[in-house]
This record gives structure tokens, C-alpha cells and sequence, in this order.
């Protein structure tokens, strides 16, 4: 029922309207020009407030209570990161926040958790970055008891299991090979690296060797390191009441026990210096170059001047921003250009700046942007310009509380970095305090465009100008490394011990004059290659030796599809393939020279290598093996042989063939004459099976001439 | 075994075994719709606007939401990418916003159309064109396109931006284009007054540098992106007659050409009231939205709804196939063809997608990524290229491990088809998807944007946005062998398109250089 008096203000409201409807002849609420609108006051809002418990092993929470929706999520953070692993095993503490969720626990197996969660439609998810890990879970209200033990579980009592190491180690390793898919990627990863240095901890990233390095070990040790109650601060928000759900919490994390002495390693803070420098990494599949330009920052957010950068940034970047106005719409030279002098709470962050612009505009594009650069130092920015910024930021300041996970969020992250809560209502009085006169003081400051490094990523055969326009070019190698390091220097012991080893491994297969007394092999093989993704192709093939230099292979490819012969005789050569197969002759040449000298009898029998012992490790089936680094005249790069570490035989041979690892295995010996020849060889590459074969080896059989003789059938050259 | 090991053992038997609770599915889709029923008010206004208003009175603010029913799939050949140039061309103004002086800038304009229809008409010319000719052309053109400049300002995003705006954008699909914004809630009317006005009486200002930032953008997309590269040639070789053949983007050469008055007409013909629905999500009150909306934007002429695409994309007969030799790592696209989304199998699709690839323990993840370790990422998608208003694909990709080809990916996503094809899926697999499709909407309703996409795009497409709620009733009656069904329906070879990215090695490279050369020699 409506009151007298509200009566009595609608019938005059309706009065009014009539009068003015009469006066104007118009609708009876007329349309205003935006900026003749009278904007009401935002209504009164209380902001909800988390409620902070402390559990009782010292974990840290915050609730907030939601009943809109039947959803209830929390997120833990860890204080640990990226920053916390050893440098020869980058990767650890992403291959860690991995399989802190795939791998299941020690009481729910992987596959049991993924089925139990997925039959509640509920979600636990995990990663570690760089200054911090996290763990989310999101859980429908009437599943919530089911779900938060197995949350708790995770954190608590990862399982870490071989198998989901090695699936997400791959994964890793993928990342690496599409790492230069992408210019953003490649300028991204490489600036960072040279603001801050590439062993630095905010610039180093994976690299095959890196991530080969990491054990199961390592994630357990991790993670009994860091995974702490009194290192994690949870947050909880949605469909829940906060004191029933503190209850629950303490019961869920009874198990976890505090380490008292356990500080938290604060963040290094990166050398601000830098030198002016133009750097160019090539790459030719794109019609756009992406250039980064920037410096190392000087100050971390709790700055007394860290307002005025915020507003400085404001002026800046974002639709209204000078990049965006200028650069963009102005001149049309992007559809992307940002920039912004980042801090962070507990050490500087950067200047940056960039522009994705065509090749042609790629000097053009990064003198643009450095033009606004230039001008936020030349002179403070225009009252409005001023207004304007500090509006936007202030205006939308009650976007800081429109969930409740971002509040709960926030608190979080104070209380991770120790500030105050309330740092956020001290950072709008401070942006409220700004002039420009401050902006254009911070500008000067700690914009330093002539320390500036500028990394352009792109095809330089297009680039309208030359990037030498800029500076002195130093051109950078992205070139992804194979993950295999040079042998260390040889020293005369490792000399000697490696010499004393090959020894070893010539006398147990029968000794240097048996093996040098072999003059020619014969061999009948049956090769399975294996078919990616399942099955094999069997061929079969002989194979003629005349030690040194010469050797034919013929090879029947199934299905009726024809035969190869390949014929090597000391530097001549020659390949005859079906004119179908759609093979590289050189290439099928190229490999059976490098299979010859790496063939045991002739490495075996010869006397004039150098051999250096590697150390030791373990093999493939678990067995011990000494390797040795052996290198003779003639052949191109380093062939390690691994010997088994008791009957010193040697079990396999590894060597480079471009960027992939070969290893070929020994099997199977057998006495052959005086000798022992392996019977069956089987070929990895890069970890992976590729093939096997099965030997039947003659030694000293008369081999007809005509067998070495460089002719193909076909007569097609 | 140790004691350890037993208990276990019997814990996971008790797990597996212990039935979830489960309300009864329709029950808790008309309590979900219950609980928002009364939160919303649509109306229409008298040229046809249609309004959503989903109240949510957490906080003082709202997120105001434009679905304008145009897309690139409204485009022909030539004007390809004009739907989403009109979008940018949205934030440029209107007569009387962004302007430092109307008349005289309406003037210049009309200046550079002239001089761009010149120099298009030398340019026409082709081969005959005379050069002197087209760069005294070309710098008439310069030199009239920056007097016009002169008069712009960027006065429409500084409106919403100095008042609290946040998360400002657009976004053009095959099916929609979207204007959205969040605002503090008392800058409601500033809101109907700027957006009204935008539809109202735009002014393509600044058209041409427009386009050089469009064409950046394709660059970015399409052009330097592999995926992009990519992506481009799997939609034009699938769909041979449809437009969702044709790049949203556009293609260069018309992101090049087409003029600010095709631009406007292109507008007048999509942009009338009845092809625009507005969705407001926050703390509104939906009579007042009402009584603006009726001030503001009944001020919008009446117009026709535009006529839907009539051209049908025949069946396909044959497999098709696309590889592009790449410096980039393998990926594989491959696309079936299937219905629109309001065909009454497309739930059906919904649970195989989820089956096929939600989370892991679906087929794909464990087959794929985590037990052959073919596979970085292995997703099925139902809906492709657009919002699949029209018949469309459904897609299954993989981005490969390293070292592994592209037929891996091909044999064992094909295998788990033909698998289901055979064998059907089970009881589980249908139930875990259902349970999934509902908790997934319920976390899609948590935000204000949430909302107003998913009410508006219901509305839009089945034209009511119930439809939200109550597509879970038709998920949830999906059997096995629906699903079995619609495998054996669809995933065949002919009415299959494949593309793919194979790496090139520069060393191949080189070798077929010189193979080449010794060929030309010999």
C-alpha cells in the first residue's frame, strides 16, 4: 500500500510531466544529449567484507558468502614459483602445478579422481607460475562434502606417478618445439631475456636438456618444501554459510602440520640497468612484424609514486590512450600498440611498449611509439587529458567489487605480499591527488627511451626501412637448442680412463686384430619400422661391406612399391629409388654414410681415435653404463658409445643426425668367427622407437666387384 | 599386499560404487529457471526492439549488452568483412558526437569520397592505369582524408570511459555482432543515450585509416598466425557455396576496397530495430530501463527484418582435403557437416562433444593426449565457423606432440568414431555429460556479461530466451543410442574436410632446391 505522501509526489511527478509534454510538444521524457545528462550519485553500496579464520596448522582464510547461485569455489595460493627451482631444471615447478592435479593422490588414483570429479561435474585444477602457485576448486553445493576432501588431497598427498611425469614432461617439450610458431611468443620470451638477462629467474625458460633433467624426485622434494599450511592463504566464496564451512575446513586440513620455521624466500629484485640496444630476430611466414621496446622499472607498488604512474599509464594506453589515438586511429599503423610501466608488490616490474605492424611500417610503427614516449617526458599532459584518465580510473573504481571472487581474490594477495588491506582505497586517494605536473615528473623519471632495448621480430626482406635506422642491429639465433650439450673438455684422465675402457670393451667382443682382420661382412636383415600412431612396415634388405669405404645396401619396399640401392664407394655415391617414393636420394645417402662410420667393426678396428670417458648412467632397462665420447679423423662429430658397466660390451651407440638424437641399441650377441656381433639392433630417435632389425652377419665372404659398381637401373641421371 | 595397499584398494571400490546424489534432472532445471524467471523482464518495443532485463542487485553496476542479429555470413563476394568494418566504424561517433564542427566536417567527408572515387576509377583501369596519374590521385586522396581528420575526436569511448566504462568492446561473428560495456549503474541513461544515438545516426569518420587498422588486424590474425593460415583454408575448402565459407575478417583485397558508402549501405540494410536485441544484466530496474528504452531508442525508424541467406550448402560427395607445408608445428582440423542449432539432433551433438572431449575422462584426452601422447590438446566442437544459425561443422582438432605427424591424429580421433559407430558409448559417459552440461550453465550465470550473452544469443537464435534453461530438459533426454546414432549419421569419409599443417624442415627445403636446379640442368 502506498503512502499519502508518495501518492501525492507521483501525482505531482505526473503533473509535471504533462506541463512539460505540453510546452515542448515532445515525449513525455525527453532524450538527452549525453553530456546534458544529470547523473544520479551511485546508489549506496555496502561492500561485502570476507571474513577472515586463521585454522589451527596456521593456514590463512578468507570466506564470503554468495547463496545467488548453488556454486561453491575456493582457490588456495602457495607461496612458491618458477623462481624457487633450480636453474639446470627450469620447468620443475610447472611440470609440478601439472601433476599436482594429474596425478592423482596417494589414497585417489588419476583415473579415480578425473571419474569422480567429472560424475559430480565439479572441477580441481592446478598450476604453479612464477611467483606463486594456485589450486581452484569449483564444486555444485550439493556435492561440496564429496569434493573438498579431494581438493584438500590434492594439496596435501600429490601422488606424482611416473607415468603423468613423462606425459606432462612431453607436453613440455612440445611447448619448446612451438615455441617460434608465433612473433608474439618469440618477443616476448626474448625481450624478457634481454632486460633481465636469460639465467635471470623472470627471463630463463625451458629448454629440452632443462626439462630431460627433471625426476620424480624433484617433485616430491618440491613439494614437501613448499606446500605448507602456514605457506598458503585460501580464499572461499558462493553457496555456503562461513562458519559451518570454517568447520569444514579445519576438519579437511586436521592432517596438514605446519613447519614452524618455514619463511617464505622473498622475490630477488632484477638489476634495473639497461643500455640502449636494436635487436632483430628473424622469421620469414609472417606479413607483420611484432616489436617490444622497453626497460627493467625502479620502483614496486607500495612506491610513493606508484599513483602517478598509474595515472601515467592511464594517459597512455587504453581505447582513450595516446598509443591507441595516435598510433592507431590516427595513422592506421596497428590494430594492436600498448604500453604501461608496470610495478609489482614486491619488486619493480618494467617499461614496455609495442606495436604489431606491417613489415613494410616496422620502423615507421616503433619510432611511433616512441614518439609518445618522447612526449609523456616532453611536457605534462593536458588538463583534460589529466581529468579524463583520473576519471576512468575512479569511475570504475566499484568494478573492484562486483563479485565476490575478485574480493576475495585481492584480499588474498595482500595478505600473500603483507599489505594492508585496504591498500586498494589508499591507492584511489592517491590517483585522486595526482596532477600534471606529478605524471609528467614520474615520466621523466622512469621513462629512459634512450636505455631502451628494441626488439623487432619479423622478415627483414620486407621491412620498408632498415631497422639499422634505429641502431646497431645485433641479430638474434632462436634456433631451438637440440637439448644435447658438447662433451666437457677432455682431460688427460678422462682421456686415459676412456681409452682404458674402449679397451675393455674391444678385448670382451673379441680384441683389435680379430676385428681389424675383418675385411668384408655380408648381412641379411629384416627391418620393422614403426608406423606412427600404431603398426609397422617389415622390408627386407641386404647389406655388403668391403672395409674401408665401400658398401651396398638393397632394400624391397613392400606392397610391390619397387626396391632401393644405395652404393657407397670412398667419396662417390649414388641412391636408385622408385621415381614414386617421394624420398630425397641425398637424404638415403647422407644416412648410410653416417651409419658407416658409426659401424662397430670399423670403430672397433680402427686405432686411431680419440676416446673420452663421459661418466656413468643408467641405461634404458635399468642396468648401469659407462659412456664414452669418441671422435676420429674423418667424421663429423662426437659418436658416445655406452658400454655396460660389468661385461663392459658395449650396448648401444647415440649420435646427433640434424636435431634429432639417434640411439641405436645392441642386442642379442652372438659369436660370429672370433667376434661377437650384435643380432638385432633397434633405433630410437628423440625417445622414441622408430625401427628394429634383425641381423644375419657373415664376415669374410668373397664380394663380387659389380656389387660397388655406381650404376642405377634405371639409367635416370 | 599391506594393510595400506588393501585400504586403498576398498576405498576406491566404495568410491566408484557410491551413487552421487542426484536430484531428479527436470526438477532442477525448472528450479535453476524458477529462481531467474522472476529476475527477468523482456519487452518489446514498436519498431521491434526487443529487450532483455536480467536484474542482479549485488552490486551498483550493470553490463549493458547490443546482439545485433548481422554477421559476415550477410556478406557477398567483394564486400567481404564489411560486417565487422561497420563494427569498428561503431565507435567512431555520430553527427553530433565526436565532431569538433558537424557541418564542416560533413563536407570534408563528402571531399574524400569524391577523391577516393577517383582514385578507385584509375585504378579500375588495371594494366592501362597511368601511374603519374594514380599517385596525383593518391595524394589528393591523402591530402582530403587528413583535412577530415582534422575535425574527428575519439568524444564517443572518452563518454564512456570518463564515466566508469570498462570492459568497452565489439565483436563480429559468422551470425551476430556484438556492442558491450559495464558500467557504474547511474550512468544507465547515459548509456541508452549514447547507444541509441550510435544506431541512430552514425558517421563513418575516419573510414580509410579504418581500414588500414583492419587490415593490421588481419595481418595478426590470419596472415602471421599459423593457426590462422590455417583455419582460413579449412572453412573456404568445407563449404563450397555457403557464405560461412568466406573469412569474417574478409579477405585483403576487399578489406582494401570497399568505400565508406557501402559501408553505410550495408548498414541501413541490418541495423533497423527489429534485427537488434538489447540484454541489460545488473543492478537495473527494469521499469525504469523500460521507460528509457522507449525514450531513446523508439527514437530508431522501423525498419524490415532483413531476408536470412538462402543459399544451402549442398550435400558433400567427396572427401576434401588441405595441407599447408609450414614452418609451425603440426595441427589437424578435421570437420563434419551437420544441421543448425535449432535441428533436433543438435543436443545430441552437445552430449557426443562432451563425451568426445570434456574434461578426462573423456575419449579423446585419455586416448589421445594422455595414453598414445599424440596430442598437446585434442577438442571436439560442436558449432563451427559461427553461432550455427545456419547448417554448419562439427569439429574435432589436434595440436601434435612434437615428433608426431599429422596422421596419428587423423587414425586414432577416426578409430574412437568408428569405436562409437560400432559399439555406442555407455550409460556413464551420457550421464556424466549431463551432469557437466548443467554445471557448466550455472557457472556461466556468475557474471553480469554471462548473462546478457547467453539470454540474448537464446533469444536470437531460438527466439526465446528460455530456451537457456530448458535445452537442459533436452540434453538431458539424449540416450546412448542417439548418440551412437548421429555418429553413424555423420562422421563419414565424404562428408568429411581434413586440413592440416605439416612442417617443412629447411634442410628438406634446401635439398628440393637443389634437386630442382639439378633437374633444370640436366
Amino acid at each position: 500500500m502506498q503512502s499519502f505522501a508518495a501518492m501525492t509526489r507521483y501525482a505531482f511527478r505526473m503533473l509535471t510531466a504533462c506541463a512539460v509534454a505540453v510546452l515542448c510538444a515532445a515525449p513525455a521524457f525527453a532524450q538527452s544529449h549525453y553530456a546534458d545528462i544529470d547523473t544520479p550519485p551511485l546508489p549506496e553500496f555496502d561492500i561485502p567484507e570476507p571474513e577472515q579464520v586463521t585454522l589451527s596448522n596456521g593456514m590463512t582464510v578468507f570466506l564470503i558468502e554468495n547463496p545467488e547461485l548453488p556454486l561453491v569455489e575456493m582457490s588456495a595460493r602457495v607461496g612458491v614459483g618458477a623462481l624457487n627451482e633450480p636453474a639446470d631444471k627450469v620447468g620443475l615447478a610447472s611440470v609440478a602445478g601439472e601433476v599436482l592435479r594429474t596425478g592423482g593422490t596417494e589414497n585417489v588414483d588419476a583415473d579415480a579422481l578425473n571419474l569422480r570429479l567429472e560424475n559430480m561435474g565439479a572441477q580441481i585444477e592446478s598450476s604453479i607460475g612464477t611467483v606463486s602457485g594456485q589450486v581452484f576448486m569449483s564444486s555444485l553445493t550439493e556435492t561440496v562434502d564429496e569434493v573438498l576432501p579431494l581438493f584438500a588431497d590434492v594439496l596435501m598427498h600429490p601422488a606424482f606417478p611416473e607415468d603423468k611425469i613423462d606425459l606432462a614432461k612431453t607436453q613440455e617439450k612440445s611447448f619448446i618445439a612451438r615455441r617460434n610458431d608465433q612473433a608474439m611468443s618469440i618477443v616476448n620470451r626474448e625481450f624478457s631475456k634481454l632486460l633481465y638477462g636469460a639465467d635471470s629467474p623472470y627471463a630463463r625458460h625451458t629448454e629440452y636438456a632443462t626439462i630431460d633433467a627433471i625426476e620424480r624426485q624433484d617433485l616430491i622434494d618440491f613439494h614437501a618444501r613448499y606446500f605448507l599450511p602456514n605457506n598458503t592463504i585460501l580464499g572461499v566464496w558462493g553457496d555456503f554459510d562461513a562458519e559451518a564451512m570454517a568447520e569444514k575446513l579445519e576438519n579437511a586440513f586436521a592432517a596438514w602440520e605446519a613447519q614452524e620455521d618455514f619463511v617464505r624466500p622473498p622475490q630477488p629484485a632484477p638489476d634495473a640497468n639497461s643500455e640502449y640496444g636494436v635487436y632483430y630476430a628473424p622469421k620469414e611466414d609472417v606479413t607483420q612484424s611484432a616489436i617490444l621496446m622497453g626497460h627493467p622499472g625502479e620502483i614496486a607498488m607500495n612506491h610513493p609514486d606508484y599513483f602517478a604512474v598509474t595515472v601515467m599509464n592511464q594517459v597512455l594506453s587504453g581505447f582513450t590512450g595516446r598509443l591507441f589515438q595516435n598510433v592507431r586511429d590516427d595513422k592506421g599503423l596497428a590494430y594492436s600498440v600498448f604500453g604501461a610501466y608496470t610495478a609489482n608488490f614486491e619488486r619493480p616490474g618494467q617499461f614496455y611498449a609495442g606495436i604489431m605492424t606491417k613489415s613494410e611500417s616496422t620502423v615507421d610503427g616503433t619510432e611511433a611509439v616512441r614518439e609518445e614516449i618522447e612526449k609523456l617526458r616532453a611536457a605534462p599532459p593536458s588538463e583534460e587529458e589529466l581529468q579524463l584518465a583520473k576519471d576512468n580510473y575512479l569511475n570504475s573504481f566499484v568494478f573492484n567489487f562486483d563479485t565476490r571472487q575478485e574480493i576475495v581474490s585481492r584480499m588474498m594477495t595482500y595478505a600473500y605480499y603483507d599489505y594492508p588491506l585496504d591498500f586498494l582505497n589508499q591507492v584511489r586517494e592517491g590517483v585522486q591527488a595526482v596532477d600534471a605536473n606529478d605524471v609528467h615528473r614520474v615520466a621523466e623519471k622512469y621513462l629512459r627511451p634512450d636505455d631502451m632495448k628494441i626488439l623487432a621480430v619479423g622478415n627483414g626482406a620486407d621491412f620498408g626501412r632498415p631497422l639499422a635506422d634505429l641502431g646497431e642491429v645485433h641479430t638474434l639465433d632462436v634456433t631451438i637448442p637440440t637439448g644435447r650439450e658438447p662433451a666437457p673438455e677432455a682431460t688427460e684422465e678422462t682421456l686415459s680412463e676412456g681409452q682404458d675402457l674402449f679397451r675393455k670393451a674391444v678385448e670382451a667382443l673379441g680384441g683389435q686384430e680379430a676385428f681389424a682382420a675383418i675385411r668384408t661382412i655380408r648381412q641379411a636383415m629384416t627391418i620393422a619400422n614403426v608406423i606412427p600412431g600404431g603398426g609397422q612396415m617389415e622390408m627386407d634388405a641386404m647389406q655388403y661391406v668391403a672395409y674401408p669405404d665401400r658398401m651396398r645396401a638393397e632394400m624391397s619396399l613392400p606392397g610391390g612399391m619397387g626396391s632401393i640401392v644405395v652404393v657407397i664407394d670412398g667419396d662417390e655415391s649414388m641412391a636408385d629409388l622408385p621415381d614414386a617414393l617421394p624420398i630425397d636420394p641425398s637424404e638415403i645417402i647422407e644416412q648410410y654414410k653416417s651409419q658407416m662410420d658409426r659401424d662397430i667393426i670399423s670403430m672397433l678396428g680402427r686405432g686411431d681415435m680419440v676416446v673420452q670417458y663421459l661418466g656413468q648412467e643408467e641405461n634404458y632397462d635399468g642396468r648401469t653404463a659407462d659412456v664414452l665420447s669418441i671422435t676420429s679423423p674423418g667424421v663429423a662429430g662426437a659418436t658416445e658409445m655406452l658400454l655396460d658397466a660389468e661385461t663392459h660390451e658395449p650396448v648401444g651407440v647415440r649420435y646427433d643426425q640434424g636435431p634429432v638424437q639417434v640411439f641405436v641399441v645392441m642386442a642379442e650377441m652372438q659369436q660370429i668367427g672370433d667376434v661377437r656381433l650384435p643380432s638385432r639392433l633397434e633405433t630410437y630417435m628423440d625417445g622414441n622407437l622408430t625401427g628394429s632389425v634383425e641381423l644375419d652377419t657373415e664376415i669374410n665372404v668373397e664380394l663380387p666387384e659389380h656389387l660397388f659398381e655406381l650404376k642405377t637401373s634405371g639409367g635416370s641421371f | 599386499m599391506s594393510a595400506r595397499t588393501i585400504l586403498v584398494v576398498f576405498f576406491l571400490i566404495l568410491a566408484c560404487m557410491l551413487p552421487v546424489y542426484m536430484a531428479p534432472a527436470q526438477e532442477q532445471e525448472q528450479d535453476l529457471l524458477a529462481r531467474f524467471e522472476e529476475r527477468v523482464t523482456e519487452f518489446t518495443l514498436d519498431n521491434g526492439l526487443r529487450f532483455i532485463v536480467i536484474e542482479r542487485h549485488d552490486a551498483p553496476v550493470a553490463t549493458f549488452y547490443t546482439y545485433a542479429d548481422v554477421g559476415s555470413v550477410d556478406e557477398v563476394k567483394g564486400i567481404t568483412g564489411l560486417a565487422h568494418m561497420f563494427e569498428h566504424m561503431a565507435f567512431k561517433g555520430t553527427s553530433a558526437i565526436g565532431t569538433t564542427d558537424s557541418a564542416a566536417e560533413q563536407a570534408a567527408l563528402e571531399q574524400v569520397d569524391v577523391a577516393y572515387e577517383r582514385l578507385r576509377a584509375e585504378r579500375h583501369k588495371g594494366l592501362h592505369a597511368d601511374p603519374d596519374k594514380i599517385a596525383e590521385l593518391e595524394a589528393a586522396f591523402a591530402e582530403a582524408r587528413d583535412a577530415a581528420q582534422e575535425y574527428s575526436t575519439p568524444e564517443f569511448e572518452e563518454a564512456l570511459e570518463r564515466n566508469g566504462g570498462t570492459g568497452l568492446n565489439a565483436s563480429t561473428a559468422n551470425d551476430r555482432t556484438d556492442y558491450f560495456v559495464s558500467l557504474p549503474v547511474n550512468q544507465t541513461e547515459l548509456w541508452f543515450s549514447l547507444e541509441s544515438e550510435r544506431f541512430l545516426d552514425p558517421v563513418l569518420r575516419e573510414f580509410y585509416v579504418e581500414r588500414d587498422v583492419v587490415a593490421e588486424e588481419r595481418r595478426m590474425r590470419t596472415e602471421s598466425n599459423p593457426f590462422g593460415r590455417l583455419l582460413e583454408e579449412f572453412w573456404t575448402t568445407a563449404f563450397k557455396a555457403h557464405p560461412y565459407g568466406e573469412p569474417g575478417i574478409g579477405h585483403m583485397s576487399d578489406i582494401q576496397s570497399y568505400t565508406r558508402a557501402e559501408a553505410m549501405d550495408f548498414f541501413h540494410k541490418y541495423y533497423n530495430p527489429a534485427n537488434l536485441i538489447v540484454a541489460i544484466a545488473g543492478d537495473v530496474d527494469p521499469d525504469e530501463a523500460r521507460a528509457l528504452a522507449e525514450t531513446y531508442f523508439g527514437r530508431l525508424p522501423e525498419g524490415d527484418r532483413p531476408d536470412p541467406v538462402e543459399t544451402v550448402e549442398p550435400p558433400q560427395i567427396a572427401e576434401r582435403r588441405v595441407t599447408i607445408e609450414e614452418q609451425s608445428q603440426p595441427i589437424v582440423i578435421a570437420g563434419w557437416h551437420k544441421g543448425s542449432v535449432n535441428h533436433p539432433d543438435q543436443a545430441v551433438y552437445d552430449v557426443l562433444e562432451r563425451i568426445l572431449s570434456d574434461g578426462r575422462t573423456s575419449r579423446l584426452y585419455r586416448e589421445v593426449v594422455e595414453e598414445k601422447q599424440i596430442a598437446l590438446q585434442a577438442q571436439a566442437l560442436n558449432g563451427f565457423p559461427g553461432m550455427n544459425k545456419y547448417p554448419h561443422l562439427f569439429l574435432i582438432y589436434g595440436v601434435l606432440n612434437q615428433g608426431q605427424p599429422p596422421e596419428a591424429f587423423e587414425e586414432a580421433a577416426y578409430g574412437i568414431l568408428e569405436d562409437i559407430g560400432e559399439h555406442g558409448v555407455t550409460e556413464d559417459e551420457v550421464a556424466r555429460a549431463k551432469t557437466q552440461a548443467r554445471a557448466q550453465l550455472v557457472r556461466q550465470l556468475q557474471s553480469n556479461t554471462g548473462l546478457a550473452v547467453l539470454f540474448s544469443y537464446h533469444e536470437a537464435v531460438t527466439g526465446d530466451w528460455s530456451d537457456l534453461f530448458t535445452y537442459l530438459d533436452e540434453i538431458d533426454q539424449v540416450s546412448a543410442e542417439d548418440v551412437q546414432r548421429v555418429v553413424g549419421e555423420t562422421f563419414t569419409k565424404s562428408n568429411r574436410t581434413v586440413a592440416s599443417i605439416r612442417t617443412e624442415t629447411p634442410d628438406t627445403e634446401e635439398d628440393m632446391e637443389e634437386n630442382m636446379d639439378a633437374e633444370a640442368e640436366g
